[in-house]
């Protein structure tokens, strides 16, 4: 088998583009990259002058360094995703693979995009340290500084936004309150999961999170007066109406679906929260139907921020069971799965194996992932009964 | 905003994924221009989600998620993903559209070993073997976790074997 196999691995090895092809190729990216960069609109930034001189000086040493680690680590120095404070990987992470994607942030708004993904991956950053028992004060702080620092710039970048374009500022703020709200019911959950081990800065930066939520709400109420003053574009309003109503029922649609998989407490608290949602969409509805623009565009707002809240619980619910169940490895089952990965290396050069390790690994899979109890993100999040009291 | 620096970054991405791209593509569609194709529109995807305020952390990663998404919506068009179905198209792994990929009974036999394994236990093993990609890159790709992509991988190198051993005795 060995023989065949490598023998076809050789011959598919020696399949490469040609020279032309190749030529052709960067051709080709070369001009959607000047296509990009020149249709990009040139709004003018609070930081036009020192902050791009400051970026674009840095960015041939960026470049220079980027090159030498693609060449010098076969690609690994990219393989950093989730990596974590204390990690090796974590400084390639936020000081080269974040770079990269601010250097090819045109736009205001996906400047905007870009800080607020930052600002949401400082805190599952500290939700799965946190949740895991890792996280000490001072990568605390320097998450809190950190999230700190890429919060306040999303919020610059949608102010600076605002004038030109009001509709991709309200989607870039309610991209943002979706993280607000997520991820303070994320850590709220966990602050409460580690009753009294968790104090100081995290705590700190749960208040820091509900003040920017609030500002956020602040931030679009104004908005909103201020949309109703002005005289919209029916036909553009109509248009981006018709677009919101399509994904609103598309994501009310998937956040079902999932339901189905979680616990039943779980599910039921998403699929109460999933029907207001539905309710806020069909009110939406109606008043587009009506011809009542601004508030139609108010109703898909807010749910829009609500369905990007459940789509970030139930990828939490994933990511921190995860969390849970690495801490869950007892120390006598590590030498097992150190073992099943010496197997695996050892079956990538050989393509042999034995059915041992493989029933191994799963019992270790097995074992671990019935050893750690499940938290609930969604019992808070859940719409509160309205109950009238009419005892005297 | 200086281009250059950018564009110079994303072209040496290029240069270093491309020809493992367009293999792995060719692999899967078992036609040059095709496999050409979705490695270009890789490259470009990828720098639309990153103008667009994407983050890519593991550009790797990303393309041959890219690419994979890419080879399953062409054979949606084509409507068929079978190979009997390829192959009463005129699709010849060792033919001569594969210029090389295999001119003997062999690369034949082992193409077919490996088309009788399940789609995603496959698809490890290509990204594996073939693309020298880690356990945790394909599950970066595929999204499954790395413990699951061992698993596929065993399973998988498992039932190539009794493929060979099978065939050996007939």
């Amino acid at each position: 088998m060995e023989h065949y196999i490598n023998q076809f691995k050789k011959r598919l090895k020696s399949q490469q583009l040609s020279a032309d092809e190749r030529a052709s190729m960067r051709s080709a990216i070369s001009a959607r990259i000047a296509a990009s960069t020149a249709a990009a609109p040139r709004i003018p930034s609070p930081y036009a002058g020192f902050f791009t001189t400051l970026l674009w000086q840095r960015s041939s040493a960026f470049v220079a360094v980027l090159a030498v680690l693609v060449a010098g680590t076969g690609g690994a120095a990219f393989a950093s995703e989730d990596a974590l404070p204390g990690e090796a990987m974590y400084a390639v992470k936020v000081k080269v693979a974040e770079p990269f994607s601010s250097l090819v942030a045109i736009t205001p708004s996906a400047k905007a995009t870009v800080a607020t993904t930052r600002a949401e991956r400082r805190l599952k950053e500290a939700e799965v340290l946190a949740a895991r028992g890792e996280l000490d004060e001072a990568t605390a702080v320097e998450l809190a500084t950190r999230f700190t620092h890429s919060a306040d710039e999303a919020a610059t970048h949608i102010t600076t936004l605002t004038a030109a374009e009001p509709d991709e500022a309200t989607d870039a703020s309610t991209e943002l309150q979706s993280v607000f709200v997520a991820h303070g019911r994320i850590l709220d959950e966990i602050i409460d999961a580690r009753d009294g081990e968790i104090e100081g800065t995290l705590a700190n930066l749960r208040s820091n999170i509900a003040e920017r939520e609030m500002e956020t709400v602040r931030w679009r109420e104004e908005q909103a007066l201020a949309l109703h003053d002005s005289d919209g574009e029916e036909a553009a309003s109509r248009e981006a109406l018709a677009s919101a109503e399509r994904e609103a029922d598309a994501a009310i649609e998937d956040l079902r679906e999932r339901s189905i998989d979680l616990p039943q407490e779980d599910a039921a608290a998403l699929d109460s929260r999933v029907a207001l949602i539905a309710e806020t969409v069909s009110e939406g509805k109606a008043r587009h139907e009506r011809g009542d623009y601004d508030r139609a565009i108010e109703d898909f707002t807010r749910a829009r921020t609500f369905i990007g809240v459940g789509k970030r619980l139930l990828e939490a619910k994933e990511r921190l069971e995860t969390a849970d169940t690495e801490e869950a490895i007892v120390e006598e089952e590590r030498p097992v799965l150190a073992a099943n990965e010496a197997v695996q290396e050892d079956a990538a050069a050989t393509m042999m194996m034995t059915a041992e390790p493989m029933a191994k690994m799963v019992a270790t899979d097995t074992a671990t992932s019935t050893a750690v109890p499940e938290r609930s993100y969604f019992k808070a999040w859940a719409p509160r009964p309205i109950r009238i009291d009419l005892r005297p | 905003m200086d281009s250059k620096a950018t564009e110079t970054a994303f072209l040496d991405l290029h240069d270093r994924f491309a020809d493992p791209l367009f293999r792995h593509a060719y692999f899967r569609v078992s036609d040059r221009e095709v496999a050409r194709d979705i490695t270009q529109e890789s490259f470009l995807r990828m720098w639309d989600y990153l103008v667009s305020g994407g983050e890519v952390d593991n550009p790797k990663a990303f393309l041959f998620r890219v690419a994979g998404n890419l080879v399953i919506d062409h054979y949606r068009k084509k409507k068929s993903i079978s190979l009997e179905v390829l192959q009463e198209e005129g699709f010849d792994p060792a033919g001569t559209d594969a210029e090389g990929i295999t001119d003997a009974a062999e690369g034949k036999r082992v193409r077919a070993h490996l088309d009788a394994l399940p789609e995603k236990d496959r698809e490890a093993l290509i990204l594996r073997h073939i693309e020298g990609l880690s356990v945790r890159e394909i599950a970066d790709i595929t999204g499954e976790s790395a413990n699951a992509i061992s698993v596929r991988m065993h399973r998988a190198t498992k039932k190539l074997k009794e493929l060979f051993d099978h065939g050996a005795l007939h």
